[in-house]
């Protein structure tokens, strides 16, 4: 489900304040840089906003949301829709006890942790990202909240990128972006 | 250098302080032996804590005519940017290296046993904007006075630092470059957990 599909009139200004930059990390990859966005008031708003009109008085708990893209976006969808916010981190920067997932990247293996008892069993969750490519890393974060018997209702990105069929390794769970790129 | 705690300068005797300062964790020797981390992800959990906590910055900042606030990752990003949306303000991400894709300005700066170094997009920020920069914690003002100095470097005017979480300063122990410092609470002792 996209945003960008709906033709809402927020999108153009989102999409159009997100800023490709050619060979980043590594030549050939075109990133999707989102700094752009935040410089802009009103789209930055215009981002959140759709995600808050989406997901309030839908009974959610908890927006886990993805070191550290995901923090920028996360915490303000969760203090307007009165849901915790939960920090995924990379290994070693949570201070409590956590759970580890691991994760397959291109080349290699990384890992995500949550804190024990940030989520309860029951608790109705989304997972936020600035950017959905491949889908190992939402993947990762959905496992983190399923094993301490969360029940993820829906992945949420401002950007996907379609031609990795990142929302075909979501076991089934829907994915909502606002924007698509090719 | 001017450091203002919110109960001293307005706010004393507000409750929602105390409800902030009892969300906080404190976990004893982390990262390592000695230090009681202040962990804020247990006031993250506490949706009426956390509002307050970005409330009482947005009340502050809202008429202070500031168009930029930037936050230090990553935990810097988790308050920074609900503030600048309240305010209508552009938020500016402040990494490690290489992290952010475009060109960058960096400032290096001392830690306790070596360096580490920020880095600002070029282009975040024009000449004349007014800005604060927000974080969760405030310990010797290594990493602020970086990002204070990475922001006055294009010509930026730092009107305030603002911290979740502050030490009161030893005398002399913390610069900032002179700039006013706010924050909401001091540490919590384990004791009080």
């Amino acid at each position: 489900m996209s945003a960008y599909r709906d033709k809402d009139p927020r999108i153009h200004g989102i999409q159009s304040r997100i800023r490709v930059v050619p060979n980043f990390p590594k030549s050939g990859i075109m990133f999707q840089d989102i700094t752009t966005l935040l410089l802009d008031p009103k789209a930055f708003k215009d981002t959140v906003d759709l995600f808050v009109e989406r997901y309030r008085g839908k009974n959610i708990s908890v927006v886990a949301g993805i070191e550290a893209r995901g923090f920028i976006f996360g915490p303000a969808i969760a203090l307007e829709i009165g849901a915790k916010f939960v920090p995924l981190r990379k290994p070693k920067k949570l201070p409590g006890k956590v759970i580890s997932e691991e994760y397959e990247l291109e080349y290699g293996r990384d890992c995500l942790e949550m804190h024990l008892g940030a989520v309860e069993p029951g608790d109705r969750a989304l997972v936020v990202d600035d950017l959905i490519a491949t889908g190992g890393t939402l993947c990762a974060a959905m496992k983190l909240l399923e094993r301490v018997g969360a029940d993820v209702v829906e992945c949420a990105c401002v950007i996907e990128l379609p031609d990795l069929k990142g929302r075909e390794q979501l076991n089934g769970k829907p994915l909502y972006v606002l924007v698509e790129s090719h | 250098m001017v450091e203002m705690f919110a109960a001293e300068n307005g706010l004393k005797g507000d409750p929602r302080l105390q409800a902030i300062s009892n969300a906080i964790r404190v976990v004893p020797h982390f990262p390592k032996q000695g230090i009681m981390f202040q962990d804020i992800t247990t006031l993250l959990l506490d949706h009426k804590a956390f509002k307050h906590t970005v409330d009482i910055f947005v009340d502050r900042y809202k008429d202070m005519d500031i168009s930029v606030v930037a936050g230090v990752e990553a935990r810097g990003f988790m308050f920074g940017p609900p503030i600048a949306l309240a305010i209508g303000a552009k938020f500016v991400p402040l990494r490690k290296p290489r992290k952010l894709p475009g060109e960058v300005i960096a400032e290096a700066y001392e830690l306790e046993y070596g360096r580490d170094c920020l880095e600002m997009h070029v282009g975040a920020v024009e000449a004349g904007e007014r800005a604060i920069v927000i974080d969760d914690l405030v310990a010797t003002g290594g990493t602020l006075t970086a990002a204070i100095r990475l922001l006055e470097r294009v010509g930026v005017e730092v009107v305030e630092c603002g911290s979740v979480i502050g030490l009161r300063e030893v005398k002399g122990q913390r610069r900032l470059n002179g700039k006013p410092l706010y924050i909401l609470v001091e540490p919590r002792e384990i004791d009080d957990c």
